[in-house]
């Protein structure tokens, strides 16, 4: 069974509690936070409307990083978190080229350039604690359960408050489906959430992969090697001494 | 220390089993322990998990924490699920707290200046000293300019809570201020005056409300812990709420409606819904009746206050008004929102009576003191120190005039609170005496309308000694250092105050103090004693002693409390009560003890006192961020880093015309003072606003993160003398924080 | 009965050098500053070290001990601008906060060895003085154990002191000393910082070969 957090965005007062107790307990690197709390103004005075969603690895259900990565670092734990392991990391960024949601950071601050993200506290998970936001969180934004009840009860707010939310579950089927579900009382667009169909991101990653290093290979190599020979001819051409004609010409 | 005498040859170095050697004209480094020694049996180590059950401090909302220990250092903290405030959760600031704690910024040790000029950016010189130094030297200055200027002449500036009041008048002195008149007074007054017979209360049952009114208050953007969950609550249940306020706060963002009503004029709106209320009969006239009195004289007072009047007054149309006044008589239940510096606190000069209409309005619709209202605080009666110990009565000079001229302000001066507003003119003008020391507790300079000014007022005192935990500006002016606990590291009882709607207690078992630091109770009451004050310390007063009482009065052990949970109470529903704390027991729409202390028992339409015009055209707002707390929170590394300066919020369609951009570095000038900042463009703010967030600006640089980050709003905020004070005809003495008009310009 | 080397012996004496001369100052140390030079001075000859720069900038100081305490005050407790080279492992290893990670970490070496903080003196377990004074014990203890022939336990005092040199000193003191360096008025302080690093790193050597 799949653990899966519903955040319900008209909860949320962007208090950013959740992402400063993420931020000193689980330490990402310096600058980095793990999530974040997106503050949206939408309209023109003196029809505005101001939303706020927490942003943070989706945790996707068919993850398209994990696909990416060519050295397997990145798997999806059975109960819910992506999790990853930094001493594998080669620093390609291909699960960053594949995150429909823009998930993935480079901790320029590590030795050797890893990626990072947040884990769902998969640690704390696996002896029974909640992850920090959840914990943290004052105002009811975040709810903890098992995938399909939190399904279950995202459908029952919509139903008691239709005029409160928009009348769709994001996460329940964008790219294959997520653990971090979303209600809103906007279109998810307006919130950044990026429009997916339910198609896995990672069958599109796998194409990447699978049709596009070899392709990109092919034609960046051979632009390189087509630089290069103008390059090696330029700096022949400078070695040779510059007659007054030529100086004009510049 | 005295270093042994071990000597050190050549050839032989340290014996170091203590062998006697032959005397050599080298060394005598010791062969001993300092910080280091034995365990007298093999300790436990101590890498287990434990908890100490506490109240956060932060502000004064004072949610019980449990905070989890692993070898001895707290790792997080989260709400105590007993307490009937924190529901189980803390909010941003009470989760930061931590790093306050763990600041390495924190005052460590008793300190004293040895660079005797004073002023801003200027280095103290400080050097430690013990505590035994500290006290005497407070100790005598006090005992000295006591004898000479008399005790008028020492002024304390701290929370008018116990100790700190004892201080003060055991100490003889009138001048114990608090910073009430730029926080809620005028709520204080009117809660007095209308309903109470003393203070404001503070518990509000928002999560039954049905329909949330409110002017300028934002509760849920301030992240009150308690409201932010009962306010979303009842909106999931159904509930309406209606913001009017300049700004699109975060209450706002989260309202059915946000009308950007004009800045200071919620009294006329306020007044239109009254006249509408009554004028359609919506009132709920079973409470009215029963528990009320001057309904014929409010009815009458009201009646030319019509929607068409306050309209172009407010800038929001009559139809609004009219609408809103209706919906909010006809969904029970209905409570008007607030708490301190919404728009019936102390922001205006007519706030006073912004403050009495929104009594007022609860009232006409029988919300006080009923589900989903303000509920009258239901507080078990714990001892005072008279019912503890026996000490003198204190002298009758602390009924004297003060420095801040509060006596002179009738209805408020037995709510024993202060002026910050007037303080800094009353010492510069020595009037109606010169004060000569201070002692400053848990107060900052940066709090003060117009802070340049009270530190020039600062400066003409001989001697300033300072409580506190961080280095903030008024440390850096103190003659004495007197590093203080974090409410972590003290102990007792907290009743709970903020959401009371039975009584309830929360423990406090302190954590061992990370440094060398004293409570204020400890330290005030030892400065009592060497001043030759002991007749007010009789043997055996403290914190634990008043802990102690009050236990016993409850009936109940520390232990007991914590076995538990750390919570003592028993959940009961709310009896509604039937009687009021006024002299006719009722709740007054025409407040005889305003009529008696000479101020109008009504409230009339009033202006606010600025007016914008070309030459100042924008109207101040002053708001905060959720993880702020005045100016404390600051130096925390991490919540600093989402904001990590204030700056100037202009309409987005203005700020163009004007040809600000985005980050543009503009002034913002009043008649006090200009302070310069970078744009922020907002579609959220009327066109004739600049609001600037508060607590920033901090010039003290014993705080390493959060010196000279943005610029104090406070400056911009002129300082009063009484006679201005009293010119306004306020008995609630308000500050007028945004009273407030400026220009704003690029650099 | 195997005889402490000499450089087992100063070891010892060494630390406690430090720790005399990193303490708040006051009119004992400077009455006996001259002494507690010499000794240093000595004690530093078996392991090649100088304590000229610190004899040099004592000089300096010319027995101006109000000097020395606001210059310690400022650096080491509370400062302008704020409190200069906070000398705490947690501030630089753990996210610029006090009682991080490695104050737990002192804090566990500290019981296994059988010690505990005093109550007395308000000190956080990875403030460098009781640091250095842990370093102090723990050659003391090996000293005596050498000198009563208890192999075992010396073995297991320099195991300890490598294992805490390693872990809980020298990850953060170089850059407490260069906060030092950035940050001073007087001679003093720097050069005592430079002087306790430049131990550390020489005691570390010494006690690396020991093991072997």
């Amino acid at each position: 069974m799949s653990r899966a957090v519903l955040v319900d965005t008209p909860f949320c007062l962007a208090c950013n509690a959740c992402s400063a107790e993420c931020k000193f307990e689980n330490q990402p690197p310096e600058g980095l936070f793990y999530t974040r709390i997106d503050q949206i103004e939408l309209g023109e005075y003196p029809a505005v409307k101001a939303e706020y969603i927490k942003r943070q690895c989706m945790h996707c259900e068919h993850p398209a990083c994990v696909s990416a990565c060519p050295v397997k670092a990145l798997h999806k734990l059975p109960d819910g978190p992506v999790v990853y392991e930094a001493e594998r990391c080669i620093g390609c960024r291909y699960c960053m080229v594949a995150c429909p949601f823009n998930i993935p950071k480079i901790d320029f601050n590590a030795r050797l350039p890893v990626i990072t993200k947040c884990d769902f506290c998969a640690d704390r998970q696996a002896v029974g604690e909640s992850p920090v936001c959840v914990r943290t969180c004052p105002f009811g934004a975040l709810e903890m359960g098992e995938r399909d009840e939190l399904i279950v009860e995202a459908q029952a707010r919509i139903s008691q408050s239709p005029d409160r939310y928009i009348n769709h579950i994001y996460g329940q089927e964008e790219a294959g489906g997520t653990s971090w579900l979303y209600l809103s009382s906007v279109p998810f667009t307006e919130l950044g959430l990026p429009e997916l169909g339910s198609e896995p991101v990672s069958e599109l990653s796998e194409k990447v992969a699978i049709y596009g290093t070899p392709t990109a290979l092919v034609t960046v190599g051979a632009a390189l090697a087509g630089v290069y020979w103008v390059t090696k001819r330029r700096m022949e051409m400078m070695t040779k001494p510059v007659t007054q004609d030529q100086k004009e010409s510049e | 220390m005295a270093l042994p005498n071990i000597t050190l040859s050549r050839r032989q170095f340290l014996k170091l089993t203590g062998a006697a050697t032959a005397a050599a004209s080298t060394a005598t480094l010791g062969n001993s322990l300092q910080f280091l020694t034995p365990v007298a049996q093999a300790a436990p180590l101590s890498a287990e998990d434990t908890i100490l059950y506490g109240v956060c401090g932060v502000c004064s909302m004072g949610c019980a924490y449990i905070a989890h220990l692993r070898g001895g250092r707290i790792t997080h903290l989260t709400g105590n699920p007993a307490d009937q405030t924190a529901e189980g959760s803390l909010c941003v600031k009470g989760y930061s707290g931590v790093r306050l704690l763990y600041d390495p910024d924190r005052l460590k040790y008793p300190m004293k200046r040895t660079n005797p000029e004073k002023g801003v950016g200027v280095d103290p010189g400080w050097v430690k000293i013990s505590w035994d130094e500290a006290l005497d030297l407070t100790a005598n200055t006090f005992k000295e300019v006591r004898d000479t200027f008399g005790p008028q002449a020492i002024m304390l500036v701290a929370r008018t809570k116990t100790w700190q009041k004892h201080f003060a008048q055991a100490s003889g002195t009138p001048n114990h201020v608090g910073h009430n008149n730029t926080c809620y007074t005028t709520h204080d007054v009117i809660w007095r005056a209308m309903v109470t017979g003393k203070g404001k209360t503070w518990t509000v049952d928002y999560e039954h409300s049905q329909y949330i009114l409110a002017f300028g208050w934002d509760g849920m953007g301030k992240s009150k812990n308690h409201w932010g969950r009962a306010v979303n609550q009842a909106l999931a249940n159904g509930a309406r709420l209606v913001v009017f306020d300049p700004r699109l706060s975060i209450t706002a963002s989260k309202a059915h409606e946000w009308i950007p009503i004009k800045p200071g004029t919620d009294l006329a709106a306020l007044l239109a819904m009254i006249h509408v209320i009554i004028d359609e009969e919506l009132y709920d006239h079973e409470f009215v009746n029963n528990y009320t009195t001057g309904f014929d004289e409010l009815k009458a007072h009201v009646k030319d206050y019509t929607p068409e009047w306050a309209a172009p007054i407010c800038e929001v149309p009559a139809e609004t008004l009219a609408r809103t006044a209706r919906e909010f008589a006809t969904t029970k239940p209905a409570v008007v929102a607030h708490h301190k510096r919404d728009a019936g606190g102390p922001n205006y000069t007519n706030s006073w009576r912004t403050a009495q209409c929104f009594v007022i309005m609860d009232a006409l619709v029988g919300s006080l003191d009923r589900p989903g209202g303000h509920i009258l605080d239901r507080k078990p009666k714990l001892p005072g120190l008279r019912d503890v110990w026996e000490f003198p009565d204190y002298a009758d000079t602390i009924k004297g005039p003060r420095i801040d001229g509060l006596e002179q302000f009738p209805v408020l001066k037995p709510l024993g609170k202060g002026s910050f507003s007037t303080l800094a003119e009353g010492i510069l003008s020595q009037s109606p005496y010169p004060v000569k020391a201070a002692f400053f507790w848990k107060h900052n300079i940066l709090s003060f309308p117009n802070p340049p000014r009270l530190v020039e007022a600062l400066k003409t005192l001989d001697f300033i000694a300072v409580s506190d935990v961080l280095p903030t500006e008024i440390v850096q002016l103190a003659d004495v250092v007197l590093p203080d606990n974090t409410f972590y590291e003290g102990s007792g009882l907290n009743a709970r105050q903020y959401h009371a709607t039975y009584p309830q207690v929360a423990l406090r078992e302190p954590l061992p103090p990370v440094h060398d630091t004293k409570s204020f109770t400890s330290v005030s009451l030892e400065i009592l004693k060497r001043m030759g004050l002991g007749e007010y310390v009789p043997e055996g007063m403290g914190g634990k002693g008043l802990t102690q009482a009050e236990l016993e009065v409850l009936g109940t052990t520390a232990d007991e409390i914590k076995a538990q949970g750390g919570i003592w109470g028993e959940a009961a529903p709310i009896k509604p009560n039937t009687e009021f704390g006024t002299a006719s027991k009722k709740i007054e729409f025409k407040a005889t003890l305003l009529e008696e202390n000479g101020y109008p028992g009504l409230p009339s339409w009033q202006p606010p006192r600025a007016k914008s015009d070309a030459n100042y055209p924008f109207h101040l707002l002053i708001w905060r961020r959720p993880w702020d707390r005045m100016t404390q929170t600051q130096n925390d590394p991490i919540v600093s880093s989402f904001c990590p300066e204030n700056r100037a919020m202009l309409n987005a369609a203005r700020a163009r015309e004007m040809g600000i951009a985005e980050g543009d570095e503009v002034w913002i000038e009043s008649l006090a003072n200009k302070i310069k900042l970078k744009a922020r463009l907002t579609q959220g703010i009327r066109p004739d606003c600049v609001a600037v967030e508060h607590g920033f600006g901090h010039w003290s640089t014993g705080l390493s993160i959060a010196y000279g980050k943005g610029a104090n709003d406070g400056d911009l905020i002129p300082t009063h003398t009484v006679e201005q004070q009293l010119a306004a005809g306020d008995p609630a003495m308000s500050a007028m924080m945004e009273d407030v008009v400026v220009k704003v310009y690029k650099v | 009965m195997q005889a402490p080397s000499e450089q087992a012996l100063a070891r010892p004496a060494i630390y406690q050098a430090l720790v005399k001369g990193l303490a708040y100052p006051s009119e004992e140390f400077m009455a006996q500053a001259q002494a507690w030079q010499t000794a240093l001075t000595e004690a530093l000859e078996t392991v090649d070290l100088s304590a000229d720069q610190v004899a040099a900038a004592l000089e300096e100081s010319n027995g101006d001990l109000q000097a020395l305490q606001v210059e310690h005050t400022r650096l080491f407790i509370n400062g302008v601008p704020h409190v200069l080279a906070p000398p705490y492992a947690s501030v630089y290893e753990d996210g610029g906060q006090l009682m991080g990670q490695s104050a737990a970490r002192a804090l566990r070496a500290y019981q296994e060895a059988g010690l505990m903080l005093s109550a007395a003196v308000h000190a956080l377990p990875d403030h460098l003085a009781v640091e250095l004074e842990f370093m102090f014990y723990l050659g003391r203890e090996e000293v005596e154990a050498d000198e009563q022939g208890d192999a075992a336990q010396a073995d297991v005092m320099r195991q300890r002191s490598v294992v805490f040199l390693n872990e809980c000193l020298l990850p953060w003191v170089p850059a407490w000393r260069q906060h030092v360096e950035e940050s001073a008025r007087l001679a003093f302080y720097p050069a005592l910082a430079r002087l306790a690093e430049a131990w550390l790193r020489t005691d570390a050597e010494y006690l690396t070969t020991m093991k072997v």
